[in-house]
């Protein structure tokens, strides 16, 4: 919000401030009502001043420029290249004299044009920063005083603060009571409003009757008519004080109804009283259905919780939010109701987020507007109206308000603010610090040392004793809070198992030179489809996921309208978009939640991603060859090796529909462990490389974590090392290539028997010695007792059993 | 008068003596040891020789025959070393390397700042006796706004653009719920953190739509502000570095009272002034307070027999003020040139 300096003057004496409003604005952000910037016009006027023109003549070197002799009063003449045509000799104008920097920081310094000297410049109100565009120089009229500071002679030498304040703090939201609070925290008188206000004999009741049927919503509604008023354009000061804060006259009344929201933080209302249809005003829930169109023409469809103000057959204004255009204040209009109303903040918020209406009216009631100010505000505006556009204010005002706005009692002890901010709290302090802020103290409670704290009515964020806490903390200063440890008074406590245990994940794949990442929660619910193919990929690996994916209501845009199944889409679009920032190898993983539902109830669980793309600089004499997917294979066996996992298994799936879509066809497995399917890991589908222009290989996997973490942590466990020697066997089989080394591999395990220590693949051939459709494997056993030295009939034993079981289970044959 | 034999004797000890160091390699000398010494070499013959000798002669000839092999097989210790010291020098000097040339990369894995920030946050208030917790992304209403004291139609809700799932579920704008799943399964004394994604309807060139928070909160018999400001000073000592100052400046929360907004002094400039803390020599770091009483009413915890502080940090913005990151939307990037900055 913006508030004017010069305005809040008319309330409290800041003219200390004036000239450094830093300091102002740092003891409002220390009370808590943040100033998030200073616009200073008076500072960005200095050097700037009026001056006449002496003597015009054409630049000697530039046909477009002109060479200007101007007085600026002080006896000095200035001479002044100025590109503008629209001035003459004896013109006043606004000179930037060397020295001024201009908004947009544009500094003024003697200078050379074309090789004639120019000491300033001759401005436009776009150069001075009033208006966007301008057609030619400032020219002001023949009395303007030359030599006077432009900032002096135009109004425009306020100085702007732009204030965060909190919701909490409505009673700030005007210059009134921002000067209250500055009163309050300086130590300062608040000067009263004045008032001019005559009013005739004539009944405001007479010419407009009034009913609220909903006093629950509404419940305070005053109102005051004015006869004859002439609607035309304000004053240039009334203009000036709602510009500085960022408002657009409209008319006289209009205007004055802003300014005194402006000064007092009211909102008020202005009905042209000729189309308040039957002479009658009441306020009522709005009807379902029921179409009402907005001042800017916006027609809205009411839902029947808006409180709306209505004359005798149609509403007229949502109470609070905005007025009708039926009834609103235009050139033609000669009477006037003035409406001053306290709506329930809930209301009046509802049922501006509801149809999207934000206005300045609405933003104040739906935090709180002061219930006691009703009256004073509509009469500050009726007061100003008759002023500025004449007319009769007429007496007998509508005040309806039949249960006043009482606010309860605090009962605090100073004990109490010593033992919540952790220093002690002094008594007088306190009593005055509560005067200050407009609280009625009370200290005759039963109990003795409770004080009684009857808060303002504006002041709607007192309501228990922290938040009187709170006032004397900022009253007496955040800084003087001294600094001390709490004592630890607590027996040690569970720790979060899936933290603990993804810090170790996170460790054990950086270790395996993955990187992690982090993708948002949300993706495209199209472009998850499409990149998977349907859930069915998932679940066949064993992830939890469900067909109606969670959609977000409002998502920022159609890339992040569904809560992800995957983590493996973000993932790919990282690996792509490095790629083609030139990063042609990359690892990474990720850890986070995935999202499903059962039972119409929204469930996630957490996934590991890893995509790796490209190889890694190897040393200068060598290339990779090695199939990628190995390397994702290595890092995902890490892990398992890592959580003590050794009963797991790789799967190639029967039915290749169970593949998603992104990768592979013939480089997938399915990971099982323990029996049970917890991810997948494949090379990435080569037109999905294509389609994305990665030249180098790709491959990706993604497991389940929670099933991972079952019974985590498993302790490492012992076992004795052997002192007896180890033998080994080597044997190349030869097998079809669609025997799955890995079923080999198992089954030997599985055949080997207790003496049988590894099981080793050290060549894979498939070359043309071959015979077609064959692979010979070379695979070595070693054997080792723990108790004993092997025999060797043991050995040929134990292998003889492998060898023959592997015959008939895979057709092998031994090379 | 020397024997003849003795002739010969003194010929194979010179010859073998004159051989052997001129021998070139081990293998070349090991030839000279048997053709000398060896199972038929020189000297074994000239043993059979002895035959012809008187059997006083006998044994002065063998004493001396075994002082030349004596001789001669020390000779040959001697040279074999130097041989084969000069062979592993001449080996090595061939197996020359320019250790100049590149290494292989191994490739080494590193933590996306923003759980590095998570992590360090971690350490340091473990040793305050703080314990991590977590909770759901998708959140009831009531943990996410009623239960923190942000009742419906009420404009503290603007403080916070909100995602919504249903009418009565949203994706959690903060982690404060975290506090309050604690409040309700767990009994005070507490101390916990909770961390973790959260999601605000915002995205522009200093706004995540997804971003990270993490929460503190402390529930004991007796907890001030001073307490909250202790706990903060010496975390954010901890974490920026010393000398770092903190300041408190009241605030709005509706789930603390009072409340207070964190400022650190500019760890980039150290308070002098630059474009990080927009020269105000300060950085806005979070949000704290002393636990809002209505919030302990709504977890049916007894205020004021219970008491206690919250506070939260946005995790992106401590990394950005820690490392010096210039731009927030590098954080969903994942550009591997980005994340490999952050070594452990």
């Amino acid at each position: 919000m913006k508030i004017s300096l010069k305005w809040l003057q008319d309330f409290v004496d800041i003219n200390d401030y004036m000239k450094k409003p830093e300091e102002l604005g740092d003891l409002l952000t220390r009370a808590g009502l943040e100033v998030e910037e200073i616009t200073n016009r008076a500072r960005d006027y200095e050097h700037v001043v009026i001056g006449l023109i002496l003597e015009k003549d054409k630049h000697p070197n530039a046909d477009k420029l002109s060479l200007c002799k101007v007085t600026t009063g002080d006896g000095v003449v200035h001479q002044i290249v100025c590109g503008a045509t629209n001035h003459q000799a004896n013109d006043r104008v606004v000179v930037a004299l060397p020295g001024a920097v201009l908004p947009g920081n544009f500094t003024i310094k003697k200078a050379k044009v074309r090789d004639v000297e120019s000491g300033g410049m001759l401005c436009s109100y776009k150069e001075l920063g009033i208006a966007k565009e301008s057609d030619g120089i400032v020219i002001l009229p023949t009395d303007a005083p030359v030599g006077k500071g432009f900032a002096e002679y135009s109004g425009y030498d306020d100085v702007v603060l732009e204030l965060k304040v909190t919701p909490n703090r409505a009673d700030c939201l005007s210059h009134y009571g921002l000067a209250r609070e500055i009163a309050c925290v300086v130590g300062r008188e608040l000067k009263p409003l004045s008032s001019k206000l005559v009013l005739s004999n004539d009944s405001t009741k007479k010419q407009i009757s009034l009913e609220v049927s909903n006093p629950e919503y509404c419940p305070r509604y005053a109102g005051r008519f004015i006869k004859g008023v002439q609607v035309k354009p304000s004053p240039e000061w009334l203009v000036k004080r709602l510009e500085s804060v960022g408002l657009n006259a409209i008319n006289n009344v209009v205007d004055v109804t802003n300014y005194v929201m402006m000064e007092l933080g009211q909102p008020l209302h202005a009905f042209d009283a000729k189309n308040i249809e039957g002479g009658k005003i009441v306020v009522s829930n709005a009807q379902v259905g029921e179409k009402f169109k907005t001042l800017d023409g916006t027609e809205v469809s009411l839902k029947g919780t808006e409180l709306m103000i209505r004359d005798a057959s149609r509403p007229v204004a949502m109470a609070g939010v905005v007025g009708g255009q039926n009834s609103g204040v235009s050139d033609s209009t000669t009477d006037i109701f003035i409406e001053a109303a306290y709506f329930l903040p809930m209301v009046v918020r509802k049922a501006s987020r509801s149809h999207g209406v934000e206005t300045d009216s609405a933003y104040r009631f739906s935090r709180g507007v002061d219930p006691d100010g009703t009256v004073r505000a509509m009469d500050r505006a009726a007061d100003l109206i008759v002023q500025i556009a004449g007319g009769t204010a007429f007496g007998d005002h509508h005040d309806f308000y039949p249960h006043p706005v009482k606010k309860s009692l605090v009962e605090i002890s100073v004990q109490t603010v010593s033992d919540r901010l952790g220093y002690p709290a002094d008594e007088n302090k306190f009593v005055d610090y509560m005067r200050r802020l407009g609280c009625q103290v009370n200290n005759g409670l039963a109990d003795n040392k409770k004080y009684g704290i009857l808060p303002p009515t504006f002041r709607f964020d007192l309501e228990q004793d922290m938040d009187l806490v709170e006032e004397y903390a900022r009253l007496n200063g955040y800084e003087n809070i001294p600094e001390s440890l709490p004592v630890f008074a607590e027996s040690p406590a569970f720790q979060d198992k899936v933290f603990t245990l993804n810090m170790k994940t996170s460790q054990i794949m950086r270790g395996q030179g993955f990187s992690q990442a982090f993708n948002y929660a949300f993706i495209g619910g199209q472009t998850q489809k499409k990149f998977l193919g349907g859930i069915e990929g998932l679940k066949a690996a064993g992830f939890l996921a469900s067909e109606a994916e969670i959609q977000v209501l409002n998502p920022l845009n159609e890339e992040t309208d569904t809560m992800r199944s995957s983590l493996s889409i973000g993932l790919f679009k990282n690996l792509s978009n490095n790629f083609n920032q030139g990063n042609h190898f990359g690892r990474l993983y990720e850890m986070g939640q995935c999202f499903y539902k059962e039972n119409e109830e929204y469930k996630e669980t957490a996934h590991l991603g890893l995509a790796a793309w490209g190889y890694s600089t190897h040393l200068w004499n060598q290339t990779p060859t090695h199939p990628l997917v190995f390397e994702v294979k290595a890092a995902v066996e890490a892990l398992l090796k890592n959580l003590n996992i050794g009963a797991y298994s790789w799967v190639t799936p029967a039915d290749r529909g169970e593949i998603p879509h992104f990768l592979h066809r013939g480089q997938f497995a399915h990971l099982v462990v323990e029996g049970k399917k917890v991810g997948y890991l494949g090379s990435l589908h080569p037109v999905i490389l294509d389609d994305h222009k990665i030249r180098v290989p790709g491959a990706m996997a993604e497991l389940d974590l929670d099933q991972l973490y079952k019974g985590q942590p498993r302790p490492s466990r012992f076992e004795t090392l052997s002192k007896f020697p180890a033998v080994e066997r080597d044997f190349a089989l030869v097998m079809a290539k669609s025997v799955r080394v890995g079923d080999v591999v198992r089954e030997i395990r599985k055949q080997g028997g207790g003496i049988l220590n590894s099981v080793d693949i050290f060549d894979v051939y498939e070359g043309e010695k071959m015979e077609a459709g064959k692979k010979s494997v070379a695979i070595r056993l070693t054997f080792q007792d723990k108790n004993a030295t092997l025999q060797d009939v043991q050995v040929v034993e134990a292998s003889n059993k492998i060898l023959e079981t592997l015959k008939k289970q895979f057709s092998l044959t031994m090379r | 008068m020397k024997s003849m034999l003795q002739t010969k004797l003194d010929t194979i000890k010179e010859q073998a003596l004159a051989q052997f160091k001129a021998a070139s390699n081990v293998k070349a000398l090991y030839d000279l040891k048997v053709q000398f010494l060896g199972k038929n070499g020189s000297l074994t013959e000239i043993m059979k020789e002895m035959a012809g000798l008187s059997k006083e002669e006998k044994p002065l000839f063998g004493k001396k025959v075994n002082e030349v092999k004596g001789a001669l097989e020390q000779v040959y210790v001697e040279v074999e070393e130097n041989l084969k010291k000069a062979e592993v020098e001449s080996k090595m000097a061939s197996e020359e390397l320019d250790l100049t040339l590149p290494s292989y990369t191994r490739p080494v894995g590193t933590q996306h700042p923003v759980y590095k920030v998570i992590e360090d946050i971690y350490g340091i208030m473990s040793r305050l006796g703080y314990s991590v917790r977590t909770g759901p992304l998708i959140e009831k209403d009531y943990y996410n706004f009623e239960a923190l004291n942000i009742p419906a139609d009420h404009p503290a809700r603007d403080m916070q653009d909100t995602f919504f799932i249903d009418p009565t579920h949203v994706l959690r704008t903060h982690t404060s719920p975290i506090q309050i799943h604690s409040l309700e399964r767990e009994k005070p004394p507490l101390r916990i953190i909770g961390t973790g994604p959260v999601f605000r309807f915002d995205s522009d060139i200093s706004h995540l739509p997804n971003f990270h928070q993490i929460e503190g909160m402390c529930v004991d018999r007796k907890v001030s502000m001073a307490d909250l400001k202790g706990t903060i000073s010496f975390f954010v000592r901890e974490f920026f570095g010393p000398g770092l100052k903190t300041r408190f400046r009241p605030s709005f929360f509706p789930f603390t009272e009072p409340s207070a907004e964190v400022d650190c002094s500019c760890p980039i400039c150290k308070g002098k002034g630059c474009s990080l803390c927009k020269h105000t020599g300060w950085i806005e770091i979070g949000g704290c307070g002393l636990i809002n009483p209505k919030v302990f009413e709504k977890a049916k915890i007894s205020y004021p027999e219970w008491q206690g502080f919250a506070f939260g940090f946005g995790i992106e913005r401590m990394g950005i003020i820690k490392y010096g990151i210039d731009d927030i939307r590098l954080f969903p990037e994942n550009d591997v040139r980005f994340i490999r900055q952050f070594l452990p």
